[in-house]
């Protein structure tokens, strides 16, 4: 098991030298120079020369890859221009709002989506089957920024039951910090949380065809067991792939929803660091979210050892 | 109460399909005492695993895709008319089932001693302690080395025979009063296949229970059943003793069934014998009688009128028009002649 973890870690490398590769060159030659965007319009030539001899920029660009490289590997991934910061301090100050939105989002399409799941799964073919799974296709189809504004004006303006934007940090007390995140979490899981309705659905009936159910239904055990024990388990496998490409969307999803509902997370300072010419905090930026996602799929990769002990690695015997 | 363990009476199970309503066990009728094996024997669709299915109300009822009629009467009780918790309760604690396919029977993501402790907790008032323990001498009695090691192993990590053994020990982990044994041999190579058969016979006597043995090989029939009832497309065409049955088997179907297992000595070049033709689907259920357009004796007679069950003795029934007459004409010659080849 270690061996495999440690496996899987190295493969990492080669993937974060790609990433790394392309986050450079994309960013340094595309147009626009930092030096002239912080020193604005009246600047003189030299001025900005100046700046850019001090930033760096004037070494090949190769060296000012390895440069950047060489401090990225050690944990030091530069100053943000902008914010006179460490680019990581800048990073984790913004990741946060992100993290908690994308997980709380996480939280309720799984809470959701999985009971409601299988209750589709369970009435194959009844109204109630039918009427889920029409559901389940709307909220896939209704885009997530749509469904916040439409959220915005129900709950915030006309019943106001929830404030219209902003991000109340966890330090300012747990209650707030939910209630400030509960439309856009809604807003951004339920096209994820339809699709793993469906998901879970299918893979449901699938596992309820098998032999083992019916064996299992011949011991005498429940029909709750037989479903939350004997199936649920194994239909777990495909349910924890939907969850683990979710994840990744939800991050992704999380950049339109910051905006919509004017949360301070990564999407935003992305966005207003590309308008900045703040190199280091794009690079950096991008590079810890993609470190963010290979370790993602590397834990759900593991987790489906812990539900299905055919995929366990390194155990003796065969 | 009836004197039979098990007596199955004018069982007909319906299926709600795309096309209508199929009868997939139509008005059978049979029983199994204490301590006898029963071989129920068909061609794949003739209705075997339904009926078995029907017994243990396994088949999805809840959809109303699954209807029956008649009675299953187990110690006094309709087993039809029962509540789903006392069926529950007759689950696997006193009516036991093996399956055909031991890899696919056993849940993969869980250890085999999870599985067979499951049963016990659930019907035995036992501490887990005492449940793993107990797993483990069930384990031991179907002769499984070093169980207490097993019992922490996944299905995955047995084989074929192991893993039927362990179906075995989880179906008799509650002394049942009847086994259910649906082809329970089949996925099995022949030498696992005897040393299976070897157990359940020994575990039969130990337990003192009856056993519904389904298969479609007359060998196996032969080897472990005390009597046989012989199935075709949902119905019950011959039933005997298992002496009887080879000996002089009097329907043409039977004789098919026997005439077509593959003899060693012999000629070699000799084609096998087929049945000819094939069975018909249940969408399209013959008038008369439902082998006719396959058998070499039929008349009009078959072709237009269902045959009731004659009874040639109380223990040898029958469900054909002309068996007296088939009887008389060749039927006599069948065993001997079948005895002679085989000595040679």
């Amino acid at each position: 098991m270690i061996g495999y973890i440690t496996k899987r870690i190295l493969s990492l490398v080669p993937v974060m030298f790609v990433v790394a590769i392309v986050v450079f060159f994309i960013v340094h030659l595309s147009p626009g120079e930092p030096a002239s965007v912080i020193l604005g319009p009246n600047a003189s030539q030299s001025e900005v020369e100046a700046l850019r001899a001090e930033l760096g920029h004037d070494d090949p660009v190769p060296v000012q890859f390895f440069n950047w490289l060489g401090d990225a590997v050690t944990g030091d991934l530069g100053e943000s221009i902008y914010a006179n910061a460490p680019v990581t301090e800048v990073f984790g100050q913004y990741f946060i709002p992100t993290l908690s939105l994308t997980i709380f989002a996480q939280i309720l399409a799984v809470v959701f989506a999985i009971p409601v799941g299988i209750i589709a799964a369970i009435r194959k073919g009844t109204a109630v089957d039918q009427s889920l799974m029409g559901f389940s296709l709307l909220g896939i189809s209704i885009p997530s920024f749509l469904l916040g504004l439409f959220l915005i004006l129900l709950f915030s303006v006309n019943l106001e039951w929830f404030p219209v934007a902003g991000f109340v940090p966890l330090s300012e007390g747990i209650w707030p910090h939910i209630r400030s995140l509960i439309l856009p979490a809604i807003a951004l899981s339920l096209a994820q949380a339809a699709l793993l309705v469906r998901m879970t659905r299918s893979s449901m009936l699938d596992i309820l065809d098998n032999e083992y159910i019916k064996a299992a239904r011949s011991k005498g055990l429940k029909e709750r067991v037989v479903i939350y024990k004997h199936a649920l388990r194994n239909a777990f496998v495909t349910i924890l792939e939907v969850i683990g490409q979710t994840f990744s969307t939800l991050i992704a999803g999380a950049v339109v929803i910051e905006f919509v509902f004017n949360i301070p997370g990564i999407g935003q300072l992305i966005v207003n660091s590309v308008e900045r010419r703040d190199f280091p905090v794009i690079q950096g930026t991008i590079l810890l979210i993609a470190l963010l996602y290979v370790f993602i799929n590397l834990a759900i990769d593991l987790l489906y050892g812990v539900v299905d002990p055919r995929v366990r690695f390194g155990k003796k015997g065969d | 109460m009836s004197e039979h363990l098990l007596e199955v009476n004018q069982l007909k199970t319906h299926f709600k399909t795309e096309t209508g309503q199929v009868t997939a066990v139509d008005g059978i009728s049979f029983h199994i005492d204490e301590g006898e094996t029963l071989g129920v024997v068909g061609e794949s669709g003739c209705g075997k695993s339904v009926t078995s299915e029907s017994i243990l109300r396994l088949l999805n009822e809840r959809k109303g895709n699954t209807t029956y009629e008649g009675e299953i009467n187990y110690r006094g009780k309709d087993l039809l008319n029962v509540s789903m918790k006392e069926m529950r309760k007759i689950r696997g604690n006193e009516i036991s089932m093996i399956f055909q396919d031991a890899m696919s029977s056993l849940n993969p993501v869980y250890t085999v001693g999870n599985q067979i402790m499951e049963t016990i907790i659930l019907h035995q008032n036992l501490s887990k302690k005492e449940a793993e323990q107990k797993a483990i001498d069930m384990l031991a009695l179907t002769g499984i080395p070093s169980p207490e090691k097993r019992i922490h192993e996944y299905p995955h990590e047995l084989s074929g025979g192991m893993k039927q053994r362990v179906m075995i020990a989880q179906a008799l982990s509650c002394r049942p009063n009847l086994l259910i044994a649906d082809e329970p041999t089949t996925a099995l190579d022949v030498t696992i296949q005897s040393q299976i058969l070897d157990l359940m016979e020994d575990l039969k006597k130990e337990y003192d229970m009856g056993i519904m043995f389904i298969t479609h090989d007359l060998g196996v029939v032969a080897e472990i059943c005390t009597r046989v009832i012989v199935m075709y497309l949902g119905q019950i065409v011959e039933e005997a003793t298992v002496k009887d049955l080879f000996d002089q088997p009097l329907h043409p179907y039977t004789k098919g069934l026997i005439k077509s297992i593959p003899q060693l000595d012999g000629e070699r070049k000799k084609d096998l014998f087929v049945i000819k033709g094939k069975v018909p689907t249940l969408n399209d259920v013959p008038k008369g009688c439902r082998f006719a357009s396959r058998c070499s004796f039929s008349t009009d007679k078959c072709v237009e009128e269902e045959p009731p069950t004659f009874e040639h003795t109380p223990e040898h029934k029958v469900k054909c028009w002309h068996y007296k007459e088939i009887l008389e004409k060749e039927g006599a010659d069948f065993g001997k002649e079948r005895t002679t080849t085989a000595s040679h």
